[in-house]
């Protein structure tokens, strides 16, 4: 009897094992072949050691399948995430079908550290001439349209002032005509990911950062770029 | 019943030679040597069913001990830098 499940537990293990190095010729990366080696090799060995322990029941060779399956549950998977972490580092690119990296992404940092607070802003009732003339005096792309109160009614940009300039005369209008009214507002606690997701679709430069309605900053794309290269800005500048 | 288990980890080993010897990258082929490590285990565990001797298994542990060590360096050097450096 101890024969028959001992066989069945090691021919079940076999079975694993040839699954799982199918999976390290068949699969696509570095990550999912060691996903797949790692799980079904592993499993295998523990099988084909109990089938060995079953067989010689309570005797030192059964004894030391049992610690061997106990090694080989911890080691083979810290070793496979070592390995992968390795690999990472070293600059290995995922398969370009991988659909997300999170371990890739600037580790969590919330708008609030990363927001410029003294914001350059607009009322909307400013002639749209001066705004005009601040953006190009302060050399910024856009500012937020704020009310007097604080609250947020929108953003103006240099595209919003071009387009509104090919459809009409900016001496006569103001603010109000030509910003975009469906501002994208944020939180300070929002995670940058969030942020620099939107700011990477290409319709964005700057996203205002607001807290119950008052504006309290301003994330723009250079602010993200910021973080990307903290720490390596002197190295760069020497060479 | 016993010849069946070597000839399947014979197919066990040879896959993962082709997997270290094709690559592409360093931890490909540093993957197929940590899984073929695993597999030799195997191999010791079927000896020792077959022979009933236990120093087998003796062998199996001091070889997952050491292709655990040996891959957590090899991990460790992958991280601080290419192989190609």
């Amino acid at each position: 009897m101890t024969e028959i499940i001992s066989y069945t537990a090691i021919t079940i293990g076999m079975f694993f094992n040839i699954v799982g190095c199918i999976g390290i010729n068949r699969l696509p990366d570095v990550y999912n072949r060691l996903q797949a080696a790692t799980k079904c090799v592993t499993m295998g060995t523990c099988l084909i050691l109990l089938g060995i322990m079953i067989h010689a029941g309570i005797s030192p060779l059964g004894i030391k399948a049992l610690l061997c399956v106990v090694f080989i549950l911890v080691t083979s998977p810290t070793s496979a995430h070592a390995l992968a972490r390795g690999a990472y580092k070293s600059g290995v690119k995922l398969w370009k079908k991988s659909c997300c990296d999170q371990y890739g992404k600037v580790s969590l940092i919330n708008a609030h550290d990363v927001m410029k607070k003294d914001v350059i802003t607009v009322s909307p009732d400013t002639p749209l001439q001066d705004a005009v003339d601040l953006l190009v005096e302060m050399k910024i792309t856009g500012m937020p349209v704020v009310e007097p109160d604080g609250g947020i009614i929108g953003i103006i940009s240099e595209k919003d002032m071009i387009d509104y300039s090919n459809k009409s005369n900016i001496k006569t209008a103001k603010v109000r005509d030509a910003m975009s009214a469906k501002a994208t507002v944020f939180s300070p606690d929002t995670d940058i990911n969030i942020i620099a997701g939107v700011l990477s679709t290409g319709k964005f430069r700057r996203v205002p950062i607001a807290e119950n309605g008052k504006l309290v900053g301003i994330v723009s794309r250079r602010d993200i770029m910021h973080i990307l290269t903290s720490g390596k800005k002197k190295e760069a500048g020497k060479k | 019943m016993i010849t069946f288990f070597y000839i399947s980890l014979l197919v066990c080993c040879s896959l993962c030679m082709w997997r270290i010897g094709r690559g592409p990258t360093p931890p490909d082929r540093a993957m197929g040597i940590d899984i073929l490590g695993i597999i030799v285990v195997g191999f010791c565990a079927v000896s020792a069913l077959e022979t009933g001797r236990d120093f087998y298994m003796n062998i199996a542990l001091a070889w997952s001990l050491l292709s655990f060590i040996g891959m957590i360096a090899l991990a460790k050097h992958l991280e601080g830098k290419g192989f190609d450096e």
